[in-house]
């Protein structure tokens, strides 16, 4: 699974500190999902989905892997 | 997401102070062998097999009090409760992800206890070999905690350079 969490990051200029303490997770969770290293619950990823304002669709995406 | 089975964080400090004490007395006076304090405290027993080769006139109490060196039980009462409050309580924050990252030492150390115990079934032999569960049950503890430990400070320094 891909995800553009850190364009996403990026176009709102939040740190992955201060996203994780808005999203109420680690800044470990944040940065392991940003590096592919952790798929993320639906919880978690439902409530980026939120604080990002778009789709779980758009911020993440299956692989052919998948 | 909420976890039910852990103890509260400040459980963490009491571990390591309970498992500091459990390896100072161990140092300070042993675990086993002649000792001049607590060797003959009353404990109450459920059932006590006796020992290889010793005196049959000697009654072994079923479900009953007896005298006895609780060096031994002191020592590692103390060490497991030590290493299960640092090990199996919550970290500063908890997350999903460090849940995951806590269960996958937890295989990890059941892996690697497991090769370890049947290495020795394997190669070792005779009266040793009965105090390698005991000492195997006791290092699983040791390996899961260094194992998340270690994988959660790598999380951490990845952590630094990526802002």
């Amino acid at each position: 699974m891909k995800n553009n969490l850190k364009v996403e990051r990026a176009i709102k200029n939040i740190t992955q500190d201060d996203l994780s303490k808005q999203i109420g997770v680690t800044r470990q969770a944040i940065n392991a999902i940003e590096l592919n290293k952790y798929v993320p619950s639906t919880v978690l990823a439902l409530k980026l989905s939120q604080f990002f304002g778009k789709t779980v669709n758009e911020i993440f995406t299956l692989e052919e892997t998948d | 997401m909420k976890t039910k089975f852990l103890f509260p964080h400040k459980f963490n400090r009491i571990g390591w102070i309970l498992l500091c004490l459990s390896i100072l007395l161990a140092l300070l006076i042993g675990i086993d062998g002649e000792s001049k304090i607590l060797n003959h405290v009353p404990v109450f027993c459920i059932y006590d097999s006796g020992i290889i080769f010793q005196d049959p006139a000697i009654k072994n109490p079923i479900l009953g009090f007896k005298y006895d060196d609780i060096r031994f039980e002191l020592i590692i009462t103390l060490f497991i409760l030590g290493c299960m409050f640092i090990g199996f309580s919550k970290l500063k924050s908890e997350d999903e992800f460090t849940i995951k990252l806590r269960l996958e030492a937890l295989l990890w150390a059941v892996y690697i206890n497991f090769a370890i115990f049947l290495l020795s079934v394997i190669f070792i032999y005779g009266m040793v070999f009965i105090q390698i569960p005991l000492y195997s049950s006791l290092a699983f503890l040791v390996v899961f905690i260094a194992r998340f430990n270690y994988v959660l400070y790598q999380a951490r320094k990845i952590d630094s350079y990526e802002k």
